[in-house]
C-alpha cells in the first residue's frame, strides 16, 4: 500500500479516479460552462487573471496544506502573520535596504513557525492555539506599524510586485514553482513522508520512533515561509504595508485546500491539491464577478463549494473503505 | 490609624490634588467606542481625539472592537454596567444599523452621544446629540466632480464606466456610490458597480485586474470610493495596457493610501478626508454641547479654512460635516494643498 493512502489493497485497486482529477475535471468543466455563458470569460487575458488571482491566495493554501496533510488540521493564523510579515519587511527594506528585508522576513517567519509548532506540540489544539497566535500577530503588526502606512521605495521590490516575465506576473511564477517544489517535496523526499506518515496516524508513527514533534514544526514552518513569500509580494506590488492587510483572508486559505480534496484528518492528499483548489475557487470567483453577483452571493457560493466538496470527498472515502 | 494622624494626610492629599494643573482642569471622561485602530484611519481618528480631547481639558478613553458589532455592543454594556460617571461619549458603530440598540443603550445614560464617521440613520434621531463627522454623499458628489471636470479638460471621451466600491453593509460605500451616482446622472453610464471584499490595494486590484480585461474597450471611467483602491485600479490599467489619465479615468474621492498616483497624475483628483480631523471635530462638538448646552437644528459644513480649524465658540448643529476640500493631481497642487492648519501629505499618508 502506498504510503499516501491508508486505504485498504482492494479498496485501492477499485480506486480508479484520484481527488486531484476530480478537481481537474471540475476546472475544465467550469471553464466550459463559465465561457459559453460569459464571452469575456474564456481569453487568454482574462486567464491570465485568474492565474494571477489563483498565485497569492494558492502560495499560502500550498503552506496550509503542510500543516493539513501533517495532521494539524488547519492555522487560522495565516492571515494575521502575513501582516505582521508585510510590516516587517516594509519596515526591514526601509532601514537596511531590500536584500537585508527580505532575510530579515524570512527569518521571522521561520521563527513564528517554530513557536506555533512547538506551542501545538504542548498544547495539542492547533485551532486554539493558532487563533491565539493570531491575536499576536495581529498585534504586533499594529505596534511595530503604529496603525500606520508603513511605505517603501525600492525599484527592486517593485520590479518583483509587478513585473511579467514572458508576460506572466511574478506572483504566478512563484505559484508554480511553489506547488512543483511541494509535490516533489511531499511525494520524494524523506521529509515529506514525515509529514504524511505523521498525519495519517500519529499514535503509529510515534510508536515507529518517527518524530511527529518535528514534523508540526515543519509543517508550521513551511506554511510561515508560504505566508511570508505572499506578504513580500504584496507589499512590493504596493509599495506598502498595514496592520490590517489580509483581514478575513484566512478561510479563502483553508477552503482551497479543502476543495483540492486534501483530507482534514492528515496523511494524504499533496499541495498541488491546495493550488488546483485555489485555480477552482478563482475560477468561480472570477465568473461570478464578471456576471455582477453580489459579494454576499459570492461569499456563499464559495462556501457552497466547499461545503459540497468536503462532503463529496467523504462519501468518495466512505465509498472506498 | 487615629483620627489626629488622618487629618494631616487628608489635607496633604487635598492640598496635592489642588495644586495639579492636570486634576485642576480635568473636565472628565469621554468615552469613544470605536473600530480597531489597526486600520490606520482609525487610527488616525484617534489621535485627533485624543490632541482635542487633551486640549479641551477631557480624558479621552478609546475602546476599540475588532471590527465586530457584537464585540462593541457587548463593550458597551460593559461601560454603562461600570457606572462610571463620563461627560459623554463618541460613538463609531463597526455596523451603523446593527448597532442602533446600543446607540439607545448610550443615550438612556443621560450622557450627551456624539455619532462620528457612519451617517446616521434615519428614526434615530433621539438616540444622539448631534453627528460631527464625514458626509459620504458630498465624498461621493465630490469625486463625480473631479471626473467630470477631468473628463472636460483632457479631451477622454467619458460615456461608460464603473464603479469599485467598498464591501456591501458598509453604509459609508452606499453613501459614496448614491452621492457619485445622482451627480452623474444623464452624464455618464454607470456599466457596473462591483463591491470588494476590504479597503485596501490588495482588494482593489483582485477586482480591477478582473473588471478592466473583462470590459476592454468599453471603460472610460473608473471611480473607487477612495485613493488605495483607484492607486491599486490605476496599477490594474495599465497591466492591461492602459494609460491612467489618458486611456481611462480613474478617481478615488478620498485621499487615503499611497499619494503617488495623485501626484502623477493617475488619478485624476482627490479630495482631503482627514481622518485625525474627523476625530478632533467629534470632540470638539461634544465639548461645544458641554459648553454650550444646546444643539441647533440642521446641519452645517464646517468650513475648510487652509490654515485654521474651526472656534470652539461656533454652534454645534444636529449635523455638522467634515469637509472635503478636492486637490488637483499634480505634485504642485498637492503640496499646495492644506486643512486646518496641516498639508495633505500630514492628513493623507497616515
Amino acid at each position: 500500500m502506498s504510503i499516501m493512502t491508508d486505504v485498504s489493497p482492494s479498496a485501492a485497486r477499485r480506486r480508479s479516479v484520484p481527488r486531484f482529477v476530480w478537481v481537474i475535471a471540475a476546472i475544465v468543466a467550469l471553464y466550459l460552462v463559465a465561457g459559453v455563458i460569459t464571452p469575456s470569460f474564456a481569453t487568454f487575458d482574462n486567464m491570465l487573471v485568474i492565474v494571477r488571482a489563483a498565485s497569492i491566495t494558492g502560495i499560502v493554501a500550498i503552506g496550509m496544506s503542510y500543516v493539513t496533510i501533517s495532521g494539524n488540521l488547519f492555522a487560522l493564523s495565516a492571515a494575521a502573520l502575513g501582516a505582521f510579515l508585510a510590516v516587517i519587511f516594509a519596515l526591514a527594506v526601509g532601514h537596511l535596504g531590500f536584500a537585508a528585508g527580505l532575510a530579515a522576513t524570512l527569518l521571522v517567519a521561520i521563527l513564528a513557525g517554530m513557536a506555533q509548532g512547538l506551542s501545538i506540540s504542548v498544547v495539542g489544539n492547533p485551532i486554539i492555539t493558532t487563533l491565539a497566535f493570531s491575536t499576536v500577530f495581529r498585534g504586533l503588526a499594529a505596534l511595530f506599524s503604529g496603525n500606520s502606512i508603513v511605505r517603501i521605495d525600492s525599484d527592486i521590490a517593485l520590479a518583483l510586485g509587478t513585473g511579467r516575465p514572458l508576460g506572466v506576473p511574478t506572483q504566478s511564477w512563484a505559484f508554480i514553482a511553489l506547488a512543483l517544489v511541494s509535490w516533489a517535496l511531499i511525494r520524494r523526499a524523506r521529509l515529506g513522508r514525515l509529514l504524511v506518515l505523521s498525519g495519517a496516524n500519529p499514535q503509529t508513527a510515534i510508536a515507529s520512533g518517527l518524530n511527529v514533534r518535528l514534523a508540526t514544526v515543519v509543517a508550521f514552518v513551511a506554511l510561515s515561509v508560504g505566508v511570508a513569500i505572499m506578504a513580500v509580494f504584496t507589499v512590493s506590488q504596493f509599495s506598502q504595508a498595514k496592520a490590517d492587510l489580509f483581514a478575513g483572508y484566512d478561510f479563502d486559505y483553508i477552503a482551497a485546500v479543502l476543495v483540492g480534496g486534501i483530507a482534514l484528518r492528515g496523511g494524504q492528499g499533496s499541495p498541488l491539491q491546495a493550488a488546483l483548489g485555489a485555480i477552482l475557487i478563482a475560477l468561480l470567483q472570477n465568473f461570478m464577478l464578471l456576471n455582477g453577483f453580489t459579494a454576499g452571493l459570492r461569499m456563499t457560493v464559495v462556501g457552497g463549494l466547499v461545503l459540497l466538496a468536503t462532503g463529496a470527498f467523504h462519501l468518495l472515502q466512505r465509498r472506498l473503505r | 490609624m487615629n483620627y489626629k494622624m488622618s487629618l494631616p494626610i487628608a489635607a496633604v492629599l487635598l492640598a496635592g490634588l489642588c495644586a495639579s494643573p492636570a486634576l485642576a482642569e480635568d473636565k472628565g471622561v469621554i468615552v469613544a467606542f470605536v473600530p480597531s485602530s489597526t486600520n490606520p484611519y482609525i487610527g488616525q481618528w484617534a489621535k485627533g481625539a485624543q490632541a482635542k480631547a487633551g486640549e479641551l481639558g477631557y480624558t479621552l478613553k478609546v475602546i476599540e472592537n475588532n471590527f465586530n458589532q457584537a464585540e462593541q455592543d457587548s463593550q458597551v454594556q460593559q461601560q454603562l454596567a461600570s457606572g462610571e460617571k463620563v461627560a459623554g461619549y463618541v460613538w463609531w458603530p463597526f455596523e451603523n444599523a446593527a448597532g442602533v440598540g446600543s446607540l439607545r443603550a448610550l443615550s438612556q445614560s443621560g450622557a450627551p452621544v456624539i455619532v462620528s464617521n457612519q451617517y446616521p440613520i434615519k428614526g434615530t434621531e433621539a438616540y444622539w446629540t448631534a453627528y460631527a463627522g464625514a458626509n459620504d454623499f458630498l465624498s461621493g458628489k465630490t469625486a463625480a466632480e473631479i471626473l467630470l471636470d477631468a473628463c472636460a479638460k483632457s479631451g477622454v471621451k467619458c460615456d461608460k464606466g464603473a464603479i469599485i466600491r467598498f464591501p456591501a453593509g458598509v453604509s459609508a460605500g452606499d453613501d459614496r456610490a448614491t452621492g457619485f451616482q445622482d451627480a452623474v446622472k444623464g452624464k455618464l453610464d454607470v456599466l457596473t458597480v462591483v463591491p470588494t471584499a476590504g479597503f485596501l490595494e490588495d482588494e482593489g486590484y483582485k477586482v480591477a485586474a478582473q473588471i478592466i480585461p473583462a470590459n476592454k474597450g468599453q471603460l472610460t471611467w473608473l471611480y473607487t470610493e477612495n485613493d488605495s483602491l483607484a492607486g491599486a485600479a490605476a496599477q490594474a490599467a495599465r497591466e492591461n495596457g492602459l494609460v491612467p489619465g489618458k486611456d481611462i479615468l480613474i478617481v478615488g474621492g478620498t485621499c487615503h493610501g499611497d499619494s503617488k498616483h495623485v501626484k502623477n497624475g493617475e488619478i485624476a483628483g482627490t479630495a482631503i478626508q482627514s481622518g485625525y480631523w474627523e476625530g478632533w471635530m467629534a470632540v470638539q462638538a461634544l465639548g461645544k454641547f458641554n459648553t454650550q448646552g444646546k444643539v441647533q437644528d440642521g446641519e452645517t459644513y464646517l468650513a475648510d479654512n487652509p490654515d485654521a480649524p474651526p472656534a470652539d465658540s461656533d454652534p454645534v448643529f444636529k449635523y455638522n460635516f467634515l469637509p472635503n476640500p478636492a486637490v488637483g493631481n499634480s505634485q504642485a497642487a498637492y503640496d499646495a494643498a492644506k486643512m486646518w492648519g496641516k498639508s495633505a501629505d500630514e492628513l493623507c499618508n497616515f
